[in-house]
């Protein structure tokens, strides 16, 4: 458990983290959020000791990292933005040096390290040169780098940026697995990989907690508005102007016209979309619009992220 | 301490740079001694005298790389975000640059045994420069250390030590030059001449206090004194604690 | 931290930052002051006590007796010594390597009556006027001006040294022991004593330079001078000692006056002379002074017929020993000579000239004539020879005083040099020379010089080949082997 209180990082004049406060259970996967420079690594390099903060606390599992740094920091493997790979060592040669700086026991180390290489999938990779890696097995490295001595709680920052899609999906894997029987802090501005792995999110925007929630808590939190997909065949403007009449539909607008398949968003206003949706069908059947599709939008973390940050 | 240490001094053999400053090394040992070796008189105290001077080669090329290589890497945040003190760190580093010294210094052991076979002297001044070696090197070596901690480029930090060390080999020149253009200067503005040359003197004396090469300069012939070893030890422990300041620096300042 | 909150906005200092940079610099300031003042601490106080000379012959510490002597003087004597020069740093292969260090220890060792100091008269022009006030001791750089109530006796440190005559011959100066404590401690011990006296070294008789014996005898306080022979030959009223060293031809007739003068006015002098191969030398007008002082030196070679004594196979070098009134003037009671003439008794009437036997032959021994064509002649029985007699005159207060040799083995640049200032031979003449001058009634110090240390190693092994194999191992194979590994293994673990 992370119980992080009103921290505060200046750098000079520029307040980088403005008095943020959140806490991490265990077992918990927490998204951080928020765009450049909205102080998510400074942040995560405060929670893990690296930087000292100007003001606020950070406990890890009740050790303060101020005052208790080596056990607090026992309980956290941290993948940095930047994984910290000595390229002129093999991953073994690496690992058994992780493992030495963070004292592993000798007798534990052997079992530990196969388990691990076999967690992140580098067992074929184990006696390669970290340099000759790609960049996905290298972020693979970093985070079976992350894992040695069992911390319980793992701190990811942007562990999939620069991946491929391939590579990204077997990290999610990996990151959902690990998820079982740790906490895990992922920061991202990736929303969709927030969305993909994480129970809560935190979302942050110049040094400042804009939000926390679950991801579903969140969305409700945001749906005063709710919003359709609708697609269908016709005349677009006719179609528009006839479902904006539809009662309850505050807007509709056309995304995308492709040949004589229109795509539009209607925002609908009240609370009832379920009734609207009847209305609006009846209303296309009744012209000879043919609907193509017809959903509802949830609303995406890239719109939570705008509507809380005021972007 | 010691999972750097490890790090530190094997990297030196997984990289050529450990093997050229041994082949560095015994070149020039080497050319020493056979230069000594034909004029049919052999001491090892000269010899390790003379290799002294290759301080200000060796010393940069093995400490270049110890911190501005991590921070150049990133490498660095392992030191900070495990449970390891920056201490030991610094510590670990600095003994690995030092054991790589000793692995160099075994061609000067094989000089001795050479010297011996052929009847030669191996005398109490030649351990005693031995000694003073050592203690120097470690000297250097925390220099060297603290240069590569200051900046993330290691031509840079290559340069800052070898104009470092540089200096304090030519201590003793600065340290009259300085002295006697103050007391010039003191006598141009009308100071009296025995006072200018007291001040002069007094800041050649100054000076020549910081010089470790002076200072140990007896050892060679036998005389040790425990002195000049505690002065070697304890400013290469100022310059290893600095590193470690600067190294903790970074959780706290803007930088 | 708990009302971080309430005072967030209202503080824009960043309290923590500002105290963990003044712990960084507080505790690095704290380090170096302690750093600093331990060092300087440590070497003021203990400093002497925790420096130990390991080396062999304890080439850079002062011995017992100079210790002693030193703590002998008055507690308030303040003697500087004055480096001519910048304190050398590169000691290395320089005779500076036993002179510094040395010098160091007196200043440790001395309890603050003897300082050290280095200051270049280039640098510093005044220093020469401050040791030097009336200008008359011509000091130069590189120098060693031992200082004391307004005295100075300079040390050269190329005097420090003794060298090898045969080398020396060549131009090449290879020294033989090192006598820096002897000039140094002989130096301190003269200017705090007061003694001085002035000898004359006749010159002009095909003598050898006398070199060795002058540095000898000015680590005794003497002041030394040539006095060539000439016809307005005279001896100076300040002359304490005359030294007629190794003539190879006779004095001349003006010389024999001037000497017979020096003699009734109770002047003191040493003779040396041996036999060398030119068989017609004979000196009868030396003879001549000589008997004035009841002493002959017969014009015949000593051949040692003991073979315990004999040195060689002629007989020629030979081992001699000093007589019982002679025991303190050495530790060692056996001397080499070679090629020595017999000193004797002559028949000299008066009764208050009192001689005395100083060094002997065995009782085998006899005197024999080499003629031109190298062939020995028998002269006498065999008996005891005496190779070096004193003489004096009895009831007078101020008598005449001599010693006469009939070697030139306790005088002679070649053997001095040879055999340097610890040899047996040459601490006997030392103290025939403060016995005769009555230098032992100011300061009785005998320093011992050292030997250098000798790092030559078998010349036998020194061949070309050898040092080439050397060149080939240590400065091609090894290193070349070591850059191949660094190749090998860069390029192992690139493909990795």
């Amino acid at each position: 458990m992370i119980e992080i209180n009103n921290l505060v990082k200046h750098y000079g004049d520029k307040k980088a983290v403005n008095g943020i406060s959140f806490t991490v259970q265990d077992d918990e996967v927490l998204g951080f959020l928020g765009p450049n420079g909205a102080g998510k690594s400074t942040t995560m390099n405060i929670i893990t000791g690296y930087l000292s903060s100007t003001s606020g606390t950070v406990k890890v599992n009740g050790h303060d990292i101020l005052e208790e740094p080596e056990l607090a920091k026992k309980d956290i493997g941290y993948l940095p933005e930047l994984p910290p790979l000595y390229l002129d060592m093999t991953v073994l040669e690496y690992l058994n040096f992780i493992c030495d700086l963070k004292q592993v026991k000798k007798s534990e180390r052997k079992e530990q390290l196969a388990k691990i290489i076999a967690m992140v999938k580098i067992v074929d990779v184990a006696d390669r040169l970290i340099g000759n890696l790609s960049k996905g097995y290298k972020q693979r490295v970093g985070i079976a780098q992350a894992l040695v001595g069992n911390p319980s709680i793992l701190i990811l920052d942007e562990p999939t940026v620069g991946l491929d899609p391939n590579q990204i999906i077997e990290i999610r894997k990996l990151i959902r697995t690990l998820a079982k029987d740790h906490s895990v802090i992922i920061s991202s501005h990736i929303l969709s990989e927030i969305q993909a792995v994480c129970d809560r999110v935190v979302i942050i925007n110049k040094g400042k907690v804009a939000a926390i929630d679950t991801i579903t808590d969140l969305s409700k939190r945001l749906s005063g508005t709710s919003k359709l997909l609708l697609s269908f065949k016709g005349d677009a403007k006719a179609c528009v102007n006839a479902v904006r009449a539809v009662p309850g539909v505050s807007d509709c607008k056309i995304r995308i016209s492709d040949n004589d398949i229109h795509e539009a968003e209607v925002t609908v206003s009240g609370s009832s979309a379920t009734d609207i949706r009847t209305s609006i069908f009846f209303t296309m059947s009744k012209n000879n619009w043919p609907i193509m599709e017809f959903r509802s939008l949830d609303p995406t973390l890239e719109e939570i992220f705008l509507s809380i940050t005021g972007a | 301490m010691l999972a750097v240490f490890k790090r530190e001094f094997l990297s030196y053999f997984r990289s050529p740079v450990g093997y050229v400053a041994i082949a560095l090394f015994s070149f020039l040992s080497g050319y020493i001694f056979i230069n000594n070796f034909t004029t049919g008189s052999v001491n090892i105290a000269s010899e390790v005298i003379s290799l002294r001077s290759f301080f200000v080669v060796i010393v940069p090329i093995i400490t270049m790389g110890l911190f501005a290589e991590d921070k150049k890497r990133g490498t660095e945040i392992l030191y900070y975000t495990t449970p390891i003190d920056l201490f030991a760190v610094v510590m670990g580093k600095f003994l690995a640059a030092f054991a790589l010294y000793g692995i160099m210094f075994v061609n000067v052991f094989i000089h001795m045994i050479v010297t011996k076979a052929c009847n030669g002297i191996v005398d109490i001044g030649a351990w005693g420069s031995v000694i003073v070696f050592f203690f120097l090197a470690a000297l250097f070596i925390s220099i060297g250390i603290l240069a590569s901690a200051i900046t993330d480029s290691q031509i840079i930090s290559a340069i800052f030590c070898f104009i470092m060390i540089l200096v304090i080999q030519l201590l003793s020149t600065i340290s009259s030059l300085i002295g006697s253009t103050i007391g010039a200067f003191l006598s141009v503005l009308g100071v009296k001449a025995e006072t200018s040359n007291a001040v002069g003197e007094a800041i050649i004396n100054g000076i020549n206090w910081l010089d470790p090469f002076t200072k140990t300069a007896d050892f060679r012939y036998g005389v040790f004194s425990v002195a000049p070893l505690i002065f070697c030890i304890s400013f290469a422990i100022v310059f290893l604690f600095l590193t470690f300041r600067i190294l903790e620096k970074k959780r706290w300042s803007n930088g | 931290m708990s009302n971080a909150k309430n005072n967030k906005k209202s503080e824009p200092k960043d309290k923590r930052k500002q105290s963990l940079k003044l712990y960084s610099i507080g505790t690095i300031i704290i380090l170096v002051v302690i750093v600093l003042v331990s060092n300087i601490l440590f070497e003021k106080v203990l400093g002497k006590h925790m420096s130990f000379d390991f080396s062999l012959s304890n080439q850079n510490s002062i011995s017992q007796e100079s210790i002693d002597f030193i703590k002998g003087l008055p507690d308030d004597t303040k003697i500087r010594i004055v480096g001519l020069m910048d304190r050398p740093t590169s000691l290395n292969n320089n005779p500076m390597r036993y002179i510094v260090p040395l010098l160091d220890d007196y200043a440790n060792k001395s309890g603050g009556k003897i300082t050290v100091e280095y200051v270049n008269p280039e640098t510093y022009p005044s220093i020469l006027k401050e040791l030097d006030r009336e200008n008359v001791y011509d000091l130069k750089k590189d120098q060693f001006a031992v200082y004391y109530q307004g005295k100075v006796i300079a040390v050269e440190p190329y005097d420090c040294f003794t060298y090898d005559s045969t080398y020396a011959q060549q131009g090449y100066m290879f020294p033989t022991a090192n006598a820096v404590e002897y000039s140094f401690t002989n130096a301190i011990a003269n200017i705090t004593s007061g003694f001085t006296a002035k000898a004359y070294f006749v010159t002009g008789l095909q003598c050898d330079e006398s070199t060795q014996l002058k540095h000898i005898m000015s680590s005794l306080g003497f002041e030394t001078a040539d006095l060539a022979v000439s016809d307005s030959f005279a001896i100076p009223d300040d002359c304490d000692l005359l030294i007629i060293n190794n003539p190879q031809t006779d004095i001349s007739e003006k010389v024999k006056t001037v000497m017979s003068d020096y003699i009734n006015n109770g002047g003191d002098f040493i003779v040396a002379v041996n036999f060398y191969n030119n068989v017609g030398e004979s000196y009868p007008k030396l003879n001549a002074v000589l008997n004035m002082m009841n002493l002959n030196i017969d014009n015949y070679v000593i051949r040692e017929n003991d073979a315990t004594y004999a040195l060689d196979q002629t007989g020629f070098a030979a081992l001699i020993t000093r007589t019982d009134n002679y025991t303190l003037f050495s530790s060692s009671s056996q001397f080499r000579s070679s090629y020595s003439r017999p000193v004797r008794a002559y028949d000299n009437p008066y009764s208050y000239i009192k001689t005395d036997a100083v060094l002997t032959t065995s009782s085998t021994a006899t005197a024999v004539q080499i003629d031109e064509n190298n062939n020995v002649h028998e002269f006498e029985n065999a008996k005891t020879y005496n190779v070096a007699m004193y003489a004096t005159y009895e009831g007078m207060s101020d008598p005449p005083c001599c010693y006469v040799f009939g070697t030139s083995d306790f005088t002679s640049d070649s053997y001095i040099s040879s055999y340097g200032y610890n040899d047996a031979n040459v601490q006997f003449i030392r103290n025939c020379i403060r016995d005769i001058t009555g230098l032992n009634d100011y300061n009785n110090v005998q320093i011992q010089s050292k030997p250098l240390d000798d790092y030559s190693i078998d010349s036998t092994k020194v061949t070309s080949s050898n040092a080439s194999v050397m060149t080939i191992v240590f400065m091609v194979v090894v290193p070349l082997a070591l850059v191949v590994v660094a190749a090998v293994v860069y390029n192992k673990r690139k493909n990795l």
